[in-house]
């Protein structure tokens, strides 16, 4: 078991910088996600712990230990790889067995130790089996297998789930997680799936373009994005450009349509805190359309939002568009003079029933709302 | 039905043509020359094979066993310079590796008899490099040269290596390199994970290469035709029993070699189907490890030089050849008079151009014929649904386990009379025959290709294509034949090439009037003409290197086509 420290990572594939200076630490035991689309870097930091590639400058260390530059053979990981790479010539026990067959371990021992690593997967008596003959799930399995045989420092998770499908990868991952969890192995695991990310993780960074853009705990990153990369990564996020007025007492969020989101007082209000440019500054100023501070975006949850009938305060009238039922839930999309807004509704409310073309209310809570500079 | 409705068939209009070519030229040839191996002086018997195996007069064992003891040394020697090669070009990047890469399968240009026209005046007792090493040292005899089984074996390392090599590129471009991630991350160090992961991944192409190279070697005739001496050769005694009359132990050995051949063929490929891996792709590119450090850097450039002068001798010796006055080079180490004349005549002399139009004449007629009858049964047998599918596959590929000495003791012993599959005509001594050897020998090649491109073909392209509105033609011409179209023509072009510069079938079948190149390189040689012998042998090598460089070129330029 072992605490991972990146410091100052870097890593320049000819004239692109690829990872630009990750520094960060994963505790021991903890369930790590380096979450983001495709070429964010996610997968060449993996890498670069499990030392197939080594750093432009930056350090690894595991624990207290300098291995940046330690061959890949000698740093104790297990790694699961996107496409398994279970080697296609052996059996479900030789490939289970292969890592400790480098380590030299008796046969005896190595016997017992695969047949309690497939029994921990639930592949006990597919030993014999040529892995080609496996289905896609069990071919998962056994590569988990064989990563946790060798009782790695770290498990090291590179897309995991993404050949498997729909059904089998929650199933699947929650194996993993429940398994990290048994074994209390420090694991870091890799995916472009923010929901996969949220469900499994203790902490996740959240990667855009060899950046950090936000490191937290799930139900942080979710609920408080610190700013539009993450907000927009994390699901379909309504997120409007707009800028800040004052209203009296009030903060006012004025999108060019004309919608007015009224925010709550701001020394109260922890989304306003996270705003850069301090809230009573607005206020004491009666800010113009075009204050210095430039514009700002406002991110709300579609679940925050609500369709009413009622003509209250904090709501706005728009037409439903598009409507998607979705079991327990609806998806609504209502345009409000120019602005689209995402609803999700609870199926058994009494506004899910309504059709496109419908004229609705909807109310946006300003209390929820978050209000993002960057 | 009645016979008039089954003959309307349009299946049956293609397999009557088809079988009765197969039959007529594959089968009823083989099979006569087994019946004929059964008659001794007119008494059916074991006669000819109690000779043949005869452990008091061991001459014609002795063949076999040289043939296939050759066989294995050559398939030795060919991985053994291959297998590194493929290695070192596909995971080290050095300066100068894509140059020395594509020059690898050099010697693939050299048709049979050139190259070991090329290696004997390089390194046999009277060679340049013996003599030239014996001058620069001041020793008194040449330090070594190359002659008899060494000799033979030394031309096929040399030649057949590139199947090695090739075939062992493609599988390690083919391996996933996660896997060898995998490995690495589970402890595995260079050595174990390559003796563990990638060589067990190789075996597949190994045993390929070793059926390719065990069969061309079986078969060789030109190395041992030159260099053999007294050393006997079961290829080579064919040659010999047909010149000296003695058909009836030319027939024997035939099919012992064939025999020989066809077992190694099918226990090797029962082998190759178990050992097949299917590889899933995706997974990380394929990074080459850059080899630093001045010294190794230096040691990896000469080397490449080093391998590049070595693969290129042979093609630079041919080409001064062709410039040395004809009976001008007797004892000299290097010729000493040097004239264009040898391509003056080009231009002058009419009948000069006789040998060069005969081969690209049979060229021509024997790979159409290939094409027609190999892209037919390809179709038939990868897109076709009929029984007996699988005999057509073995038909065709019959040849391909047939010795080219095989192929024209057969075709002499079945058309030295009248037959139905040649109209009632006698076609030995005709025009015919030789002609029709190159057909039946590179049938397989075009076969091949063919087949391959069609399983390659998705079928619902052409259902899409028909789905949007296309008619069957239109369909054919704008999807199917694009698809297919590069991999059925780089078979055509290296059938092509192969009848070009054929000699071993050439030199049992030809007559004066459709004398090949490669026999009138032979017959220059045979009288000492070596300026002449040479410039034809560069002729030959500029023949099939323009065509195989325009088959590569045509072959990319559509791979490009369809990517963008």
């Amino acid at each position: 078991m072992a605490q991972v420290t990146l410091n100052r990572l870097t890593k320049r594939f000819d004239d692109t910088l690829v990872v630009k200076g990750i520094s960060l630490t994963v505790a021991d035991g903890e369930f790590f996600s380096l979450l983001g689309p495709s070429g964010c870097g996610k997968t060449t930091i993996l890498r670069m712990i499990a030392g197939f590639i080594f750093p432009t400058s930056g350090t690894v260390l595991f624990d207290d230990q300098d291995v940046t530059h330690v061959p890949a053979n000698r740093r104790n990981t297990g790694m699961v790889f996107q496409n398994y790479a279970l080697f296609p010539h052996m059996t479900v026990f030789e490939n289970v067995a292969f890592g400790l067959r480098t380590r030299k371990v008796a046969t005896a021992e190595t016997a017992d130790r695969v047949a309690r690593a497939l029994d921990l997967v639930g592949l006990a008596g597919l030993e014999q089996r040529p892995v080609p003959q496996l289905s896609g799930g069990q071919q998962q399995r056994v590569a988990l297998a064989r990563a946790v045989v060798i009782e790695p420092d770290l498990l090291l998770l590179d897309e995991p789930l993404s050949n498997l499908d729909a059904k089998l990868r929650e199933e699947t991952r929650d194996q993993i997680r429940e398994l990290q969890t048994k074994l209390g192995i420090t694991a870091i695991y890799v995916t472009h799936d923010q929901e996969e990310a949220l469900a499994v993780s203790d902490r996740i960074a959240v990667m855009e373009e060899g950046e950090c853009r936000q490191l937290d705990r799930p139900d942080a990153i979710y609920r408080r994005p610190a700013n539009r990369f993450v907000a927009a990564f994390m699901g379909n996020m309504n997120l409007w450009e707009g800028v800040l007025e004052t209203d009296g007492d009030r903060t006012v969020f004025r999108h060019e349509s004309g919608l007015t989101v009224a925010l709550p007082a701001p020394t109260s209000d922890a989304a306003m805190a996270e705003v850069g440019a301090a809230p009573t500054d607005a206020a004491d100023s009666a800010a113009p359309p075009n204050d210095p501070g430039g514009p700002v975006y406002l991110a709300l949850h579609p679940q925050a939002a609500r369709l009413t009938e009622d003509e209250a305060e904090g709501t706005v009238g728009g037409v439903v568009t598009t409507r998607r039922f979705k079991g327990a839930t609806v998806e609504f999309t209502v345009d409000a003079g120019g602005v689209a807004i995402q609803v999700v509704e609870n199926a058994e409310g009494p506004m899910a029933a309504r059709q496109p073309g419908d004229g609705v209310r909807v109310h946006i809570p300003g209390d929820q709302a978050i209000i993002l500079r960057d | 039905m009645n016979l008039y409705a089954v003959l309307r068939q349009p299946r049956t209009l293609v397999f009557i043509p088809l079988g009765f070519i197969l039959l007529g030229y594959i089968v009823y040839p083989a099979a006569l020359v087994m019946w004929e191996s059964l008659f001794r002086d007119g008494q059916f018997g074991f006669g000819n094979y109690g000779e043949f195996f005869d452990p008091d007069s061991p001459s014609y064992m002795e063949g076999l066993f040289n043939s296939v003891m050759v066989s294995v040394g050559s398939v030795l020697l060919s991985a053994l310079i291959g297998v590194p090669l493929a290695l070192i070009f596909t995971h080290y990047e050095f300066p100068g590796r894509s140059v020395f890469s594509a020059l690898a399968v050099l010697p693939i240009v050299l048709p049979p008899l050139v190259g070991v026209l090329a290696f004997l005046f390089l390194y046999s007792e009277s060679g340049m490099v013996p003599r030239l090493i014996q001058a620069a040292l001041g020793l008194e005899r040449p330090p070594f040269s190359l002659n008899g089984v060494w000799a033979v074996l030394l031309v096929h390392g040399y030649t057949m290596y590139v199947f090695f090599y090739l075939f062992t590129s493609a599988a390690l471009r083919g391996i996933d390199p996660a896997v060898m991630e995998a490995a690495r991350n589970l402890g595995a160090s260079s050595w174990f994970s390559f003796r563990t992961v990638t060589l067990p991944l190789l075996t597949p192409a190994m045993v390929g290469a070793t059926l390719l190279v065990f069969m061309t070697s079986m078969n060789s005739f030109s190395a041992p035709f030159i260099f053999a001496g007294g050393f006997r050769f079961l290829s080579l005694n064919i040659y010999t029993s047909k010149l000296n009359g003695d058909m009836a132990m030319a027939v024997t050995q035939t099919v012992v070699l064939s025999a020989f051949s066809i077992a190694f063929l099918f226990w090797m490929r029962r082998y190759e189907g178990r050992r097949q891996y299917a590889m899933s792709t995706k997974g990380t590119a394929n990074v080459r490890r850059e080899i630093r450090g001045r010294w190794a850097r230096l040691l990896a450039g000469a080397a490449g030089i080093a391998m590049v002068v070595v693969l290129l001798l042979p093609h630079l010796t041919i080409l001064l050849l062709s410039f040395v006055q004809d009976g001008t080079w007797t004892h000299q180490i290097l010729p000493q008079v040097y004239t264009s004349d040898n391509y003056g005549r080009l231009f002058q002399d009419p009948t000069f151009w006789e040998p060069i139009r005969n081969s690209l004449n049979m060229a021509v007629v024997s790979t159409a014929a290939d094409v027609a009858i190999g892209v037919t049964a390809a179709y038939l047998v990868v897109k076709g649904t009929f029984r007996g599918r699988k005999l057509l596959d073995a038909l065709v590929m019959v040849p391909w386990a047939l010795p080219g000495t095989v192929v024209a003791i057969n075709l002499i012993v079945a058309f030295s009379q009248g037959t139905p599959f040649s109209f009632g005509q006698v076609l030995v001594g005709s025009f015919w025959l030789l002609p029709i050897a190159y057909f039946v020998r590179h049938l397989p090649i075009v076969f091949r290709a063919s087949s391959a491109a069609f399983r390659q073909l998705d079928d619902s392209l052409e259902e899409a294509a028909r789905n949007l509105g296309a008619g069957w033609f239109y369909a054919f011409r704008r999807v199917t034949l694009p698809l297919i179209g590069p991999g059925v023509l780089a078979g055509t072009l290296l059938a092509f090439v192969t009848a070009l510069g054929e000699f071993v079938a050439s030199i049992l079948l030809y007559v004066y009037d459709n004398r090949p190149i490669a026999m009138e390189i032979l017959s220059h040689l045979r009288q000492f003409n070596i300026g002449s012998a040479a410039a034809y042998a560069v002729m030959l090598l500029l023949l099939v290197s323009v065509v195989l460089l325009g088959s590569n070129y045509f072959s990319r330029g559509t791979a490009q086509r369809s990517l963008s």
